[in-house]
């Protein structure tokens, strides 16, 4: 019976030793957010719509190195990855690697991030009606905008508008199909910023400095639209979208630069510009050389300070070059979206293209101006024209992403120089291996 | 409450009281434990009355006890471990009792764990569970403790990530069992689950081999089992898969470490030992530059530099310079062990200093450890431990890179005749324009890594009934493992490579506190009748795991300092890891006779790293073993094979998907300083479940008579389901990877150790140790579309999970799109062609160990040998395209970049990867020619002051015999991954270590 007793106690002590503890070990709460961020729900509109337009940002020196090297504009080198050199001037360009993803990935990424915001736009009550505008107009223009600038890369390839995890979920459309689905988001876009209030609800970067309301910003959507529309050889829509964008005649090398940008801090979680490598020092990145022996004003042509001149040459994988690149002045120097220069340009484009030669001189001839170089005195023809503006695009839109596409519009792609044998000139990115199903 | 502390005031009492109590007769006995093969006296043998339970006495250094027995006659029973038991009957006085014991050879005796708290003697253990002691785990000394495992134990595989000093090991038990989950072992450290985890430095800041916080970082840290004194360990057993480890429950999956260190021990006197060692580190092996002198032709192919008028140019022995320093390596253990019959005590301390084989790089230890063991009553034991680990590594910027801030990637891109070296005005040149120079790296880049640990257990044994047959335990156990780490990496702003930066210096600072904390309870229930046994335990677990990582990068550095308050642009980074877990466990043992034994057990958790955080995923396991030896129809074969043993058991156990599995973390896109998030590359799913590994073992072990040999072979089987992929999606969808449950895998393995003792003399002795170790696995079931993961895009070589092939495939360019060479030439442009160009997973490996005895002198030295295996060695695909590979122009060089720009005469016109390479190695492992004097001699030459000295020349790593062109076949330029290791970009290279040795005891 005593044996019993103690039994029972021992027992009885054991179990209350372990519940004391099981008290000072309190179990944790298993269902916390997470740590680490907060989510697509409880983000605020802000932060998203900062993300969007800093998520345009990512992967851009692909983008830019990717352009400016199969255009032949530049070559882009030094003890890292060789593939710069083999994928985009060799021609092979791996579908399952990151010269080809990284830009496509993080252009539809920045498209998820504005789709946030048309979802956030849909969810404003109807009192709210103007703000809901101006968010839908600036979501499908950031849309656009991405879009454009992947089926510039695919190209005949295509793109997808449809946006699902699954890739057979959506096929991929047609080049003209991508581009109808660009043109309809940004005239959507447009018809909802005019219907916007006064101002947006959310904050823009200073690089949007001048378009940050709703009306203002409404002109970046039309010069947008005007790219896109002499993209598909649309030149009187062209001409309309110029004029209702913020295309200025001026003929100074400041309003040149009038337009959107890109823009980069050394602040907190912000990012550098990626292309951005100090031109003395530069082990990298470096023009082609034709970029200066074919200039016709070597002596006056303010844009040949878009490179910079070492006296010795620097080889490398086969090519050499005495020109490193100075397009931006500092790591945290703004890479344009659009701007005033390109507008010019593509309304001389468009005016050859319609006739009006008077016009598209006058148009050519500020641009000229602005560099500091004589204007031309006439155009011959169309052919002529076509000849001048491409001249003066490659050098005010130096390594700005568009030789290769202007050469490629143009069916110009074989006047490329081929310095190494065996390269070859990319057409079309291939279609990323993910997107395959 | 007071009535416990009555209960034990009263027991310390009868304790204390005992000894003087003189109330009934009494004997004396004394005598010799001899062994009975050498007739060696065996010092620290205990001797028990079996009858009352004592602690009884432990023999001396010449092998000696003495008792006072309250009882005319009685039992002794006589213990020492790795010896067979005896119990001898004494009946009066005796004082020359000569007691012999038998060396237990086949290790019958060893008590394996089954269970969170019961065991199993290895006789009967129904699985194949690995065993290192601690005499096994160093003989020759080791920088940390899990480079000591190495070809040690079938099934149990070491690699090392790299060779910068301070470690960066993965440890792997029967292969593949997950993609993406941790692939590393669950490590308990006396009760207590520490840490193993590899956090990120911010290394990847410096070499921009990938951005600051990449799901995929390539910092290649060190892995934090590396801050166990591996002089501490008593003994590690080894849990290879769910069949033994399924009471662990879903963390067990890729098996369980259970490590003991070292405990007190009863003694006349404090046994201090001391061992001091010196040694050294070398280069382990060089890959060889390419050599231009004299060679004109190829000179002016590779480089169209202008004719010189006499073609003479220098060669520069890069490998050298860099990696050549002989580290000059120290380390110091004292311990003390002893105790008395109530409380036993074990404290060490350690100091190891050392540098490494690049200069300014090195690691330095100091550890200390006091464990104590406390008899409270007759029934309570309480165990407690605490150790505290000081480290402190320099590990050199080495590894891939994108901006040259890496010493072998650098070093690929200078060809031998260019001049790096530093100038005689201490200025350094960059004339080959990469962009930095390493001889620069070395004097001006830290890289720091500091930790400061504390880990604490308790134990607490309490026997609540002891009642005829049946006696029931309660056994608590528990314990916190903190850590700091903090790492430092600095790179000061007048070198090449940060002018050539827009904001030149950095600084980056990461700090990471990490706490890891559990607790056991089982109460275990044993009933024991007339050759039956029953052992019934049922316990509940708590483990919390935080650690929270701040990084902070600092760029455009003020001055020539490490500050990061004046930097130009700072970017940080904070990763929180939280998780919570709680289990049940159940478990029944039943041993027949000693001829069956019989196990099942139950184990059910759930944790916050699940989707659905309140169910309980139940991880059931059972196995059985029948002794064959024990029956009567083995009489006749008994005296050839002393034992023999048919076991089976089976398992189930999980893989937890990583913390963030669940989550989706937006990432952090800031512009002009308003906060901006985006839509992340890989988003969580919040369904997440762990994966499921089943696994079923067969085996047999063999022991022939006198302990010759004895032989243990286990196969098994494994499935593991619900497979946590990060499985490729659209990008067009905004992001490119989701966690997934999706897939199914099938992995087998067979498994053997071998020990042999062929000779076995009072003068010579022969002992080998062979293990064999091989293993399969093959994706059964893929639930998304195949995809490629691991290495840099399929042009360099990467990794494949697609259905029917091995997890481990790996395929290049010539495994998309038509090629003629490939199972299906004529498939579309890329897609996939049915081209594996190779298999990480080796053929096999195998561990060969032996030791010679001849006097007190001892050879041992184990090779380790991996057949097969193939790694990814983009070292060569740089050193090709600097104009640096040793092979530089031949026709090996000249087919390789055929083949990789598609001009090969094999195969026009299609692309390939060149730089698969097979990893197969044989290795000498360790290596010990030591000397023990006898205490005649000790005696003689020192006059008694040492009870014990031996002196001994070691080594570890000492040869390496492969085909790899790289440093080491064993590297991973992204750490301990699941998939995707054997990539090998411009590692730190091995390293052979020599020492010698001086141990002593006091």
């Amino acid at each position: 019976m005593h044996r019993i007793q103690t039994v029972f106690k021992r027992l009885t002590t054991s179990v209350a030793l372990f519940l004391v503890a099981l008290v000072f070990y309190a179990c944790p709460d298993r269902n916390f957010p997470n740590p680490n961020s907060a989510s697509e729900e409880t983000a605020s509109v802000q932060s998203l719509v900062t993300g969007a337009e800093g998520s345009m940002r990512d992967a851009l020196g692909f983008y830019i190195y990717g352009t400016s090297l199969i255009g032949r504009e530049a070559y882009y080198f030094g003890g890292d990855d060789p593939r710069y050199m083999s994928e985009y001037v060799g021609g092979a360009l791996d579908a399952g690697g990151p010269f080809v993803n990284n830009t496509w990935n993080a252009r539809y990424r920045a498209i998820a991030n504005a789709r946030l915001l048309l979802n956030r736009a849909a969810q404003e009550p109807p009192s709210r009606a103007g703000q809901r505008a101006g968010l839908e107009g600036f979501a499908k223009t950031i849309i656009a905008y991405q879009l454009l600038l992947n089926l510039n890369l695919t190209n005949e390839n295509g793109i997808k508008i449809g946006y699902s995890p699954n890739p057979a979920a959506f096929p991929f459309v047609s080049k003209a199909a991508g581009f109808a689905e660009i043109n309809r988001l940004l005239d959507e876009a447009y018809a909802a910023l005019t219907s916007s209030g006064a101002a947006f609800d959310f904050r823009l970067s200073s690089g949007f400095a001048g378009f940050n309301t709703p009306a203002t910003f409404a002109r970046f959507n039309r010069a947008l639209r005007a790219r896109t529309a002499a993209y598909t050889g649309d030149y009187q829509a062209c001409l309309t979208a110029l004029s209702n964008s913020f295309l200025t005649e001026t003929n100074t090398a400041a309003g040149m630069r009038t337009g959107v940008y890109h823009v980069y801090s050394t602040a907190a979680g912000d990012q550098l510009n990626p292309v951005f490598e100090p031109a003395a020092q530069a082990t990298r990145f470096f023009a082609q050389r034709d970029f200066f022996r074919e200039n016709q004003d070597a002596a006056t042509d303010a844009r040949l300070s878009k490179v910079f001149f070492r006296s010795s040459p620097v080889s490398n994988y086969g090519v050499s070059s005495n020109y490193a690149i100075s397009v931006w002045a500092s790591n945290t120097a703004p890479i344009a979206i659009i701007r005033n220069e390109e507008l010019l340009l593509l309304r001389a484009e468009a005016r050859i293209k319609t006739g009006d030669f008077a016009g598209a001189l006058a148009d050519l001839n500020r641009v000229r101006q602005a560099a500091g170089v004589a204007p031309y005195a006439a155009i011959a023809d169309e052919t002529d024209g076509i000849n001048k503006v491409l001249y003066e695009r490659r050098y005010s839109l130096f390594c700005e992403g568009h030789r290769w596409i202007d050469m490629r519009r143009f069916n110009r792609l074989n006047q490329l120089p081929i310095e190494r044998s065996g390269d070859q000139v990319v057409v079309n990115f291939p279609r990323p291996l993910s997107e395959l199903p | 409450m007071t009535r416990i502390l009555r209960l034990i005031s009263l027991g310390a009492l009868v304790l204390a009281l005992r000894p003087t109590s003189l109330f009934c007769q009494e004997m004396t006995v004394s005598g010799t434990v001899l062994d009975e093969a050498t007739n060696e006296p065996l010092a620290g043998a205990v001797v028990q009355v079996k009858e009352i339970r004592s602690a009884g006495a432990v023999t001396n250094a010449s092998g000696k006890f003495r008792l006072l027995i309250k009882a005319e006659k009685a039992t002794l029973l006589v213990k020492l471990v790795g010896y067979k038991p005896r119990a001898i009957a004494v009946e009066g006085s005796n004082e020359n009792l000569v007691i012999k014991l038998a060396e237990d050879l086949l290790k019958a005796e060893e008590v394996l764990v089954t269970g969170v708290a019961t065991g199993v003697k290895r006789e009967n253990s129904p699985n194949a569970i690995g065993t290192i002691s601690a005499s096994e785990l160093l003989p020759a000394p080791a920088q940390t403790t899990e480079q000591a495992f190495a070809g040690k134990v079938p099934g149990l595989s070491i690699s090392q990530n790299t060779g910068a000093p301070g470690g960066g090991i993965s440890i792997n038990l029967r292969g593949v069992s997950t993609l993406v989950g941790n692939s590393q072992p669950l490590i308990f450290v006396d009760g207590v689950i520490i840490s193993n985890d590899q956090i990120q430095g911010g290394l990847d800041a410096l070499t921009a081999a990938t951005g600051v916080g990449s799901a995929r970082p390539q910092g290649q840290p060190t892995n934090r089992l590396a801050d166990l004194n591996p002089n501490d360990i008593a003994d590690i057993q080894i849990l290879k898969g769910p069949s033994a480890a399924a009471v662990y429950g879903a963390k067990a999956a890729a098996g369980v470490i259970l490590i003991t260190t070292k405990q007190g021990l009863l003694g006349e006197r404090t046994a201090i030992e001391v061992n001091q060692q010196f040694g050294f580190n070398q280069l382990l092996r060089k890959q060889g530059t390419r050599n231009w002198q004299a060679d004109t032709n190829g000179f002016f192919s590779a480089f169209r530099r202008p004719a010189p008028a006499s073609f003479e140019v220098p060669y520069i022995d890069y490998e050298e310079l860099l990696y050549g320093q002989t580290g000059f390596v120290n380390e110091t253990n004292v311990s003390a062990r002893g105790g008395n019959a109530t409380t036993l005590f074990y404290v060490s301390g350690s100091a190891r200093n050392e540098s490494g084989i690049v200069a300014n790089t090195g690691y330095r230890r100091y550890a200390t450890r006091l464990t104590i063991s406390h008899r409270l009553t007759n029934d309570i034991t309480i165990d407690g431990s605490a150790s505290y680990v000081n480290s402190a590594s320099d590990r050199g910027a080495t590894g891939n890179s994108n901006n040259n801030v890496s010493l072998g990637y650098a070093a690929a891109f200078i060809p031998s005749f260019i001049d790096y070296r530093q100038r005689g005005d201490g200025t350094y040149s960059d004339s080959n324009r990469i962009g930095s120079n390493p001889f620069e790296i070395i004097d001006k880049v830290i890289n720091n890594e500091r930790i400061d640990r504390v880990t604490a257990s308790g134990k607490l044994d309490w026997d609540l009934v002891r009642h005829g047959n049946h006696n029931l335990k309660l056994v608590a156990t528990g314990g916190i493992d903190f850590f700091t780490q903090v790492n430092q990496i600095y790179s000061p702003i007048n070198t090449i490579h940060e002018r050539a930066t827009g904001l030149p210096g950095r600084s980056i600072r990461t700090n990471t506190p990490s706490q890891f904390s559990n607790l056991y309870a089982s109460l275990v229930h044993r009933y024991q009748d007339a050759g039956l046994s029953f052992t019934t335990s049922a316990g509940v677990q708590f483990e919390n795991r935080n650690s929270n990582s701040v990084l902070v990068f600092a760029r455009g550095l003020a001055a020539e300092s490490d500050n990061i308050n004046q930097a130009a642009s700072i970017q940080q980074l904070q990763t929180v890891q939280k998780q919570y877990d709680q289990g049940i466990y159940f478990q029944e043992d039943v041993d027949i006779s000693g001829l069956f034994f019989l196990t099942a057990g139950l184990r059910m958790d759930r944790s916050s790293a699940n989707g659905d955080v309140d169910k309980f995923y139940l991880f059931p396991k059972g196995g059985a073993s029948v002794l064959l030896s024990r029956f009567g129809f083995w009489d006749g074969l008994r005296s050839t094979v002393e034992s023999a043993k048919l076991r089976v058991s089976a398992g189930q156990a999980g893989t937890f998907a990583p913390a963030v599995a669940k989550f989706t973390t937006l990432s952090t896109n800031n512009v002009g300083g308003v906060s901006g998030l985006s839509v992340p590359a890989r988003i969580g799913n919040p369904n997440i479940e762990p994966e499921r590994v089943t696994e079923i073992e067969f085996g047999t072990d063999i022991g022939f008579a006198k302990g010759l040999a004895f032989l243990e072979f286990t196969y098994y089987l494994r499935n593991i389901s619900g497979l946590i992929l990060e499985s490729q999606i659209a990008a067009s969808s905004g992001s490119t990877l989701q966690f997934k449950n999706g897939g199914e895998m099938k992995t087998n393995g067979i498994e053997i150790a071998l020990n042999l003792n062929p000779i076995r003399s009072e003068t010579f002795s022969w002992n080998a140790r062979v293990n064999f170790t091989r293993m399969r696995a093959e994706i059964t079931k893929l639930t998304v579309p195949a995809f490629q993961t691991g290495g840099f895009g399929t042009a360099l070589g990467a990794y494949t999970i697609r259905e029917g092939y091995s997890p481990t495939s790996i395929v290049g360019s010539q495994s998309f799109g038509p090629n003629p060479k490939a199972p299906n030439p004529n498939a579309a442009v890329g897609q996939f062609n049915g081209l594996i160009i190779g298999d990480e997973m080796p053929d096999f490996r195998m561990g060969f160990a032996n030791a010679f005895a001849y006097k007190g002198f001892e050879l041992y030295f184990l090779w380790e040998w991996k057949k097969g295996g193939d790694v990814i060695n983009l070292t060569r695909f740089l050193t090709d395209l600097g104009g640096t590979t040793a092979d530089w122009g031949s026709p090996a060089y000249i087919e390789r970049t055929q083949r990789r720009l598609g001009q090969s005469p094999n195969n026009p016109g299609v692309r390939e990867t060149p730089w698969v390479e097979d990893g197969s190695f044989v290795k000498l492992r360790e290596l010990t020619l030591s000397y023990t004097f006898s205490r005649e001699q000790t005696d003689k030459l020192f006059g008694g002051f040492f009870t014990n000295l031996k002196v001994s020349f070691t080594g570890r790593n000492l040869l390496l015999f492969t085909k790899y062109t790289g440093y080491d076949p064993e590297v991973s330029n992204f750490g301990s991954i699941a998939i995707g290791r054997s990539i090998d970009v411009t590692p730190f290279p091995s390293a052979r270590t020599y020492y010698f040795t001086v141990g002593f005891g006091l």
